[in-house]
């Protein structure tokens, strides 16, 4: 016998598991390896010290525990062969059992037929699988918004909008909606299949006079504003961005001139290129100000660095104001034309502009607080 | 020894019977969570989780196998399972406990290993023989019923108890001498 038949023996005798004959086979090994037989006496005191480790027993009852967990359970039926092995083996996680590729295949097959049936769908009838009554909405929204559209530049074409900052919790439909409405002006008055959430029929094309149409949704609807940008004068001196603050489902009217006043500098910025707008560094940031109620025209505006102020352009008049109040600080004389380059100043004390007059000359101009006056520069 | 017509009763539906039939095992099951995890919470965790499972998979049961080596494959999994995922920690509580231990270790060397110092060494087994090493000697399994539980070969469940008690031993030497403890 060699020693690693003598060890088998040795442990299979710890374990009563020798036969008669067996064991005298390991009376004769232990007689030649005296090591084995010093080592079975240990693992044997060893075994004896396992079996008489304490049978530990749970605080407090398991199954009581459980018991309201098993009232909201239903033992499973009888299984097929199948998961009854699953059940039971061990020591296999599921994921490693080999997956059918004939079950993938069709899987995704199944998923890309799907996607190619709602693609063509979604091209073929963009609007059609818009719920009944967002379409009811956009449709109101159209009625509503010739009326601001057609209104002209004075004060009486002013849209009063009480606006309520987007909640924090909004953040990301409002960028969505900013995207949205940047990708829009992009594609210029053609909404592209991609905006199709967010625009209307007709908002591509606005006819003269009516303004551009509300979009599908309220979430919506600043890019199908975007996109279908209005021809009335008022509104082709809009920014796309940055002209009002965010706008909530309670406005439904103003949704269709601009992106929320959470739209990204990088948004602002490229309508700002396409819009002729201001830089996107001008551009009032007023993300962070919640409950804000304002009387906004449709204008140009930038908020000064420190927040307390802002500018609104009006045609080619510029108004100060306490940023979220209608007060206002100072106003210009009422003057036609358009106001470009607005930057405040770096202590929020002066703000620096042009105004373009209907000939097209263009004065530089500067508001300082300390005078409260308009000058040249 | 849970008896066969509990269990049919409660494969038959008898909600009731499932219910006694799992406080018949409550204390087995525990039992390996606690030597193989060697945490009393992580244990009572699975315990619940193993007799949850034994409540909602019971008609998947056949009389083919032992009931309980059918439990024992059922709680060793959920227990694996657990102690793969856990990285390598010690706890507060294990070190205190460490501590204490060192204050007696003549007293241990005098009256043999503490049945502290075991479980200690049992928890620095590998995953396969601590769990032969458990089935062995806190459920009093027989090799068979060891490979059954654990659907090994019977010549692979012997090696690994057997080399499973040649480390305890090892270990338990070494903390002997005043170890590896720790």
């Amino acid at each position: 016998m060699n020693r690693e038949e003598g060890m088998e023996l040795v442990q299979r005798s710890i374990d009563g598991d020798l036969n008669e004959e067996e064991s005298a086979r390991l009376q004769t090994y232990l007689q030649n390896y005296p090591e084995c037989a010093a080592l079975l006496e240990k693992l044997t005191r060893l075994s004896e010290e396992l079996t008489q480790l304490p049978h530990v027993a749970p605080r407090y009852s398991l199954v009581d525990a459980i018991l309201p967990q098993l009232e909201r359970i239903t033992p499973e039926p009888a299984p097929g062969a199948s998961e009854a092995a699953a059940v039971e083996a061990p020591y296999e996680p599921r994921s490693r059992r080999p997956a059918s590729r004939k079950t993938l295949y069709r899987r995704v097959a199944g998923v890309v037929a799907a996607g190619v049936v709602a693609g063509v769908l979604l091209i073929a009838h963009p609007f059609s699988l818009l719920p009944e009554s967002d379409q009811q909405k956009s449709a109101s929204q159209s009625d509503a918004l010739p009326e601001s559209a057609t209104a002209g530049d004075t004060q009486a074409d002013m849209l009063r909008v009480q606006t309520k900052m987007a909640a924090p919790s909004g953040g990301d439909q409002a960028q969505n909606e900013a995207n949205a409405s940047a990708s829009a002006s992009q594609d210029g008055v053609t909404p592209s299949p991609a905006t199709v959430t967010g625009t209307s029929t007709d908002g591509g094309a606005p006819s003269a006079g009516t303004g551009s149409t509300g979009s599908g949704t309220s979430a919506a609807t600043p890019s199908g504003s975007a996109a279908g940008k209005p021809t009335s004068d008022v509104q082709e001196k809009l920014p796309v961005a940055g002209l009002n603050p965010t706008t909530s489902a309670e406005t439904p009217g103003i949704q269709g001139f601009g992106p929320s006043a959470t739209a990204s500098a990088d948004n602002r910025d490229k309508d700002a290129r396409e819009g002729g707008g201001p830089a996107a560094t001008d551009a009032p940031a007023q993300t962070g100000e919640p409950n804000m109620s304002l009387a906004m025209t449709l204008d140009q505006w930038w908020q000064s660095p420190d927040g307390k102020l802002t500018a609104i352009a009006d045609a080619g008049g510029i108004r100060i104001v306490k940023t979220g109040q209608d007060q206002a600080v100072f106003e210009s004389e009422s003057r036609k034309g358009t106001i470009s380059d607005v930057s405040w100043g770096q202590e929020s004390q002066d703000l620096y502009y042009t105004w373009t007059d209907a000939s097209g000359k263009k004065t530089d101009l500067w508001w300082n607080a300390k005078d409260n006056r308009e000058q040249t520069r | 020894m849970v008896e066969p017509e509990l269990i049919k009763a409660a494969q038959a539906g008898d909600r009731e019977a499932l219910v006694t039939l799992l406080r018949e095992i409550e204390h087995q099951v525990y039992r390996t969570a606690y030597y193989l995890l060697n945490h009393e919470q992580d244990a009572m965790d699975a315990a619940q989780e193993a007799l949850i499972r034994v409540y909602t998979k019971i008609n998947s049961y056949e009389e083919k196998a032992q009931f309980r080596t059918w439990v024992q494959r059922i709680v060793t999994n959920i227990c694996i399972d657990k102690f793969r995922r856990k990285r390598p920690s010690v706890s507060i509580d294990e070190h205190e406990m460490v501590f204490q231990a060192h204050e007696d270790v003549e007293a241990e060397v005098m009256s043999g290993y503490a049945s502290e110092d075991i479980r200690e060494a049992i928890g620095k087994l590998p995953e396969h023989h601590r769990t032969v090493v458990v089935l062995r000697y806190l459920q009093d399994f027989s090799y068979n019923e060891i490979a059954d539980s654990l659907n090994l070969p019977l010549n692979t469940v012997k090696s690994y108890l057997f080399r499973a008690r040649q480390q305890l031993q090892t270990l338990l030497h070494d903390y002997r001498k005043g170890g590896v403890r720790g």
